[in-house]
């Protein structure tokens, strides 16, 4: 579309200023009123550990305890989905790739609701992003097995087998919750866990997310230009000098991490993977120099915005945040396949 | 066209390129044996054969896309599995036969992406490095389309812009596979006399070619590759045009026969007819 060098410094102005308006006006936004000011010095007091008598306890709490961990939480999982859309995209060189479509978010779910259902989430906080990463992994090594061969990556059969690796990942869901229905305690456990969203978010789950996002994202940062080079394809990106191979794998451990990261902190929000990356490469133009950056800020403002979205219209009823996205992303996945078919006359 | 001839080559430098004993099998069928094959400083060697004969499998094993079950391919005398890709990619330039490019790079952003192995992870384009991104894009006649979105190019442009990426490369060898296929006739001429002007200049070229006249007109050297009596892939023929191009291969690996002219020192072929 417009990519033009010219708009790039505009369009990051943009993303950070909406990151900043969104941030505070969720910080502002809440079941209960408190003011900018009183949200204002208990930020201060607790950064510059001055104590301020004029602060009431439970608005400390609200703040610090409730409103911030979320507000964090809903922008690195953002983030994370966005990035490991991007990189997706790119390493299958097809624009209709993302964590949800191949399968990697729900295989990252799998992962999680056996840590419930063997018990493993009792033992450790870690126990439920470990599994996750190893599902995600796993379904996205089998989904990427099957559809390339020989360098080449065939679009009909990634997005099929992605297809394919969500319906067993999801049954498989469904096959342990049935089981664990006779123990309540773990039945319960994973349904609340299924259902994701943000609510009833702490640090705990800030402290797994905040790591893996931001090494992840410095790491794909050095791959930046790797990323561009492999967009042209297997050969040419041997031909100037990358080592695909190695290439490709620490992607795929790196998004992997990612999803598995963000899935067992919010669940499986699908679409901002594949929405995010999109927009900002009709913007922005194909690097992933731009690109990288633009999809952290992206990925995070698009489910911030989604959860003040509920919060702001529909704050009575619990709707899932997952169930906003996928009515807004999936109209733009159709969309895309849609436009693809008719660019290339198939699939 | 204007071409410039100015390429900065180190000189001295032992062969290019080189394979010794390569075995190659594909899905356990034995497709190459006991390849040799040596290539000088400054030779252009087309490679030439009849559909499906592995002209392809050759120059991706020649650049180590392919693995070799046994035998190796020596790049400035150092086997090609010790180097890391960047030093091979220093070493030897490919233009790949298909040109598929569905995302919107610019052209001089696809042409640069041929400094790479010259650049860092962080690594911007130095001075001479954009000076040698505007040659390639000058020897290849593609800079007034440099702020054009490759995904809109013809297929020719196209072609041009691959073979431009691979020259800013600076290799002192450069493979390609059909590069003239989806060109029209002028721009197969012209492509070609770039080509030649770059192994005049001290570049090793190697390229697969399906037109025999035109191979024969502008390589020095043809290495014939076809089905061999016991029914194995092999190199049939190595030699000049005049050499490789006798009736007797035109007849048993290509099916047609034609009247062998030479002239000026130059082979050509009239009177094709196809035997089958």
């Amino acid at each position: 579309m417009f990519n033009n060098s010219r708009y790039i410094p505009f369009i990051f102005t943009l993303l950070i200023a909406l990151f900043f308006a969104l941030a505070i006006s969720a910080l502002l936004k809440g079941p209960t009123d408190i003011s900018g000011t009183q949200i204002w010095d208990i930020l201060s007091e607790s950064i510059f550990q001055n104590t301020n008598k004029s602060i009431i306890d439970w608005q400390r709490n609200i703040i610090l305890d409730i409103r911030l961990p979320r507000i964090i939480i809903a922008l690195f999982a953002g983030a994370s989905l966005a990035l490991c859309g991007l990189v997706m995209q790119g390493m299958f060189r097809n624009p209709l790739a993302s964590p949800s479509v191949l399968g990697v978010s729900s295989g990252a779910s799998l992962g999680a609701v056996i840590a419930i259902y063997l018990g493993a989430s009792l033992f450790s906080p870690w126990a439920i992003p470990l599994f996750a990463f190893i599902g995600a992994g796993l379904s996205l090594s089998l989904v990427y097995r099957i559809a390339s061969s020989r360098g080449q990556t065939s679009v009909t059969t990634l997005l099929l087998s992605g297809v394919a690796m969500s319906a067993l990942n999801v049954a498989a869901i469904s096959l342990l919750l049935a089981i664990s229905l006779s123990n309540w305690d773990v039945a319960r456990m994973i349904i609340y866990w299924t259902m994701g969203g943000l609510d009833g978010r702490t640090w705990d789950h800030v402290f797994i997310i905040l790591p893996i996002v931001i090494s992840g994202f410095i790491f794909l940062l050095f791959y930046s230009k790797q990323l561009d080079l492999l967009l042209l394809g297997e050969q040419h990106a041997l031909s100037v000098g990358v080592d695909v191979r190695r290439a490709r794998r620490n992607l795929l451990i790196i998004s992997t991490a990612m999803v598995g990261a963000s899935v067992s902190v919010v669940g499986g929000i699908g679409f901002i993977g594949l929405v995010v990356p999109h927009i900002l490469r009709l913007l922005l133009g194909p690097s992933h120099r731009y690109l990288l950056p633009a999809s952290l800020l992206g990925g995070a403002i698009a489910l911030l915005s989604a959860d003040l979205f509920l919060n702001t219209l529909f704050a009575d009823q619990a709707i899932p945040l997952g169930v906003v996205t996928a009515a807004l992303g999936a109209p733009f996945f159709l969309f895309l396949l849609v436009k693809q078919r008719f660019a290339s006359g198939s699939l | 066209m204007p071409i410039n001839l100015s390429i900065n080559l180190p000189i001295n430098l032992p062969m290019p390129l080189q394979c010794k004993k390569l075995h190659f099998s594909f899905d356990k069928k034995p497709l190459f044996s006991n390849i040799n094959l040596s290539f000088e400083k400054g030779e252009f060697v087309g490679l030439i054969g009849p559909n499906g004969a592995g002209k392809s499998t050759l120059l991706q094993l020649l650049l180590g896309l392919l693995k070799t079950q046994s035998g190796e391919v020596l790049l400035q005398d150092i086997h090609i599995d010790k180097l890391k890709r960047r030093e091979i990619a220093k070493q030897l330039a490919f233009v790949p036969q298909s040109i598929e490019l569905p995302f919107a790079f610019t052209v001089q952003q696809l042409v640069a992406m041929g400094r790479n192995p010259y650049l860092g992870a962080f690594e911007l384009e130095k001075p001479e490095d954009k000076k040698l991104i505007e040659q390639a894009m000058l020897q290849t006649d593609i800079l007034h389309l440099q702020q054009r979105h490759v995904n809109t190019l013809s297929g020719g442009e196209k072609q041009r812009v691959i073979i431009a990426r691979a020259l800013a490369q600076q290799s002192p060898t450069i493979l390609l596979d059909e590069p003239i296929a989806s060109l029209d006739i002028c721009h197969q001429l012209t492509t070609l006399q770039l080509i030649q002007s770059l192994t005049h200049s001290g570049k090793t070229a190697i390229t697969a070619l399906h037109d025999l006249n035109l191979a024969a007109r502008y390589c020095d050297r043809l290495i014939l590759i076809g089905k061999q009596q016991d029914g194995s892939t092999g190199i049939i023929s190595d030699g000049s045009p005049a050499q490789v191009l006798n009736a007797e291969n035109l007849k048993n690996h290509f099916s047609i026969s034609a009247d062998i002219c030479i002239e000026n020192n130059k082979t050509y072929l009239a009177n094709i007819l196809s035997l089958l």
